[in-house]
């Protein structure tokens, strides 16, 4: 069994903004996003015949297309996260959104991807699992201290 | 603190609401769309070449290849797979590394590069938007005159590519059902391409009935007509494929399934036949389909990889009762198309270099051959390979030697 044109060309255009704020949030720039998801559909398409049928399809290609998406990442010399100019400074320290960029970069790497995949992507813990190649049950656990790092940076306001 | 840590990653990365552009996906990973019909529509040179003179008027550019800027790495390795799909029309492979950007053109509002290979042992492809092709030179006995491809509009053709072969063409036109005519940008390409290119895009008020074009005509550079291609009218949609391959106008009732079996990995492969008006017989297996008539004979045998299995496929002569497969170490099978058509798993002992497929050699009933196809096995991409055997072209692609 393998993976159909017409069945990835189907989760491309229904899931392609999912995919791409994922790649963005991984990348850290948009425009490069935009690159290196079509990059990864096209490994898709040519690696088509390569899907057995172990899981769901989308799972498949979710994991070429972030696996492409990290390749991109190891390649550029930008940091990850740098979608935003930093909040511009106030007496009460950083702004929300530049707290929260600081925590996801202290979480790991897989931390990072589970939340992305989770919330930018809405994807559920199977598909996650078969995207990074890990135990669906890892992927509760990692969400889970990830999500607590995260809420705790959102709490504690320097002063 | 749900809603607080749901609104921080939203704004953290706003969504996206972007244009789908599967197209370039499939132009990425070198496969033809399917759903829209590419027409290919060159043919053979009739017509002995006529050597310009080196104090000849022309009207139109010439690119130094040498001087043209080396096309990118991904652009090349589309070039490696252009030659691993064409190894059996085409023959030689391309030299990647030569592989130039000669020109850019509009379409759908972007400039788009035209890239151009030479082929090792003459001859050279090229690319444009979603259409590739490959050609011979003038030199070369089966030079096309004008290679033309075109994709679907509204109404005619939306856009169209061509190469020129022949160096007589000095100029090209474009010709509408009303009668007017427009004058398509056209460059020559310097040795080792020595071919001329243009690429147009249809403007959308000449994509309805009666405006829509109809013909590209070739001029010498005295102004004399020396080429005339008319194009094919518009798509009847009745033609396009349905969803099992078969053109949607074929009778599925009298649909005949001629192979069906499992290949050494337990992959199923079927080819089935319906039959379809003007006499047509169409096709569909599991990389594809087309349609035989009279008009339009059946191609030679093509060796198609790029997946886990290598097959020959599709048709053959209505003459042809055997056909053999003769590889690199002595090895030859023998098989037998059904009714024209030939579907074929070559066995995986067959994969590595030496032990390829090099010739197919088809015979009638009397044993007299019919025909014999030069195969090409080192083309990259073709066979599967282990991971360790993969060559790296960078950007993470690999290909298969």
């Amino acid at each position: 069994m393998s993976a159909s044109l017409e069945e990835i060309e189907e989760l491309y255009r229904r899931d392609l903004d999912r995919f791409l704020r994922v790649a963005a949030a991984i990348l850290g720039d948009r425009e490069a996003a935009r690159d290196a998801v079509h990059e990864g559909f096209a490994v898709a398409v040519h690696k088509r015949g390569s899907y057995y049928g172990r899981g769901p399809l989308a799972g498949w290609v979710w994991r070429v297309v972030v696996n492409t998406v990290r390749n991109h990442k190891r390649r550029r010399v930008p940091e990850l996260l740098e979608l935003r100019e930093p909040a511009a400074p106030s007496n009460n320290g950083p702004g929300e959104g530049e707290r929260l960029r600081l925590a996801l970069l202290a979480l790991t790497e897989r931390q990072r991807l589970v939340v992305f995949l989770h919330y930018y992507a809405d994807l559920d813990y199977r598909t996650i699992a078969m995207t990074l190649g890990i135990q669906e049950g890892t992927v509760g656990a990692t969400l889970n201290a990830a999500r607590a790092a995260l809420r705790s940076s959102l709490t504690e306001v320097p002063t | 603190m749900t809603e607080a840590l749901d609104r921080a990653l939203d704004e953290l990365v706003p969504p996206y609401a972007e244009p789908r552009r599967w197209d370039e996906v499939l132009q990425q990973a070198s496969v033809r769309p399917h759903r829209r019909r590419v027409l290919v529509l060159a043919f053979a040179a009739g017509l002995a070449a006529i050597v310009i003179g080196a104090g000849g008027v022309f009207h139109r550019d010439v690119v130094d290849f040498f001087s043209a800027e080396p096309a990118p790495e991904p652009i090349r390795i589309d070039f490696a797979k252009m030659g691993a799909r064409t190894n059996m029309t085409v023959g030689p492979g391309h030299d990647m590394a030569e592989a130039r950007e000669v020109a850019k053109f509009p379409v759908d509002g972007e400039l788009r590069p035209l890239w151009v290979a030479p082929m090792e042992n003459g001859g050279f492809c090229y690319r444009w938007h979603t259409y590739g092709s490959c050609g011979r030179m003038p030199h070369q006995g089966d030079a096309v005159k004008l290679g033309l491809g075109g994709q679907d509009g509204s109404y005619g053709l939306n856009w169209l590519a061509a190469h020129v072969g022949d160096p007589a063409i000095q100029r090209l036109e474009l010709e509408y059902a009303d009668g007017e005519r427009v004058e398509l940008p056209f460059l020559r390409v310097s040795s080792p391409i020595d071919a001329g290119f243009t690429a147009f895009q249809v403007p959308a008020e000449r994509q309805r009935e009666g405006r829509q074009a109809v013909a590209v005509i070739g001029f010498d550079d005295e102004g004399k007509e020396v080429e005339r291609r008319v194009l094919p009218g518009p798509t009847d949609p009745r033609w396009e494929a349905g969803a099992d391959g078969l053109p949607r106008i074929a009778d599925r009732s009298k649909q005949r399934t001629l192979f069906d079996f499992r290949d050494e990995l337990g992959e199923r492969w079927t080819l089935v036949v319906a039959p379809a008006p003007e006499q047509k017989l169409c096709y569909a297996y599991d990389r594809g389909g087309g349609c035989v008539s009279p008009q339009f004979p059946a191609t030679p045998l093509s060796v198609q990889g790029g997946g886990k299995t290598v097959i020959v496929c599709c048709t053959v002569a209505e003459s042809v009762a055997k056909v053999e497969l003769r590889f690199q170490d002595g090895d030859r099978i023998e098989v037998e198309p059904v009714d024209g058509f030939l579907l074929y798993a070559i066995p995986s002992e067959h994969y590595p270099q030496g032990k390829r497929l090099e010739a197919i050699v088809s015979r009638d009933a009397s044993g007299r051959e019919v025909e014999r196809v030069k195969v090409k096995a080192d083309n990259p991409g073709v066979y599967p390979c282990k991971r360790s055997e993969e060559l790296e072209f960078g950007y993470g692609q690999t290909i298969c030697p």
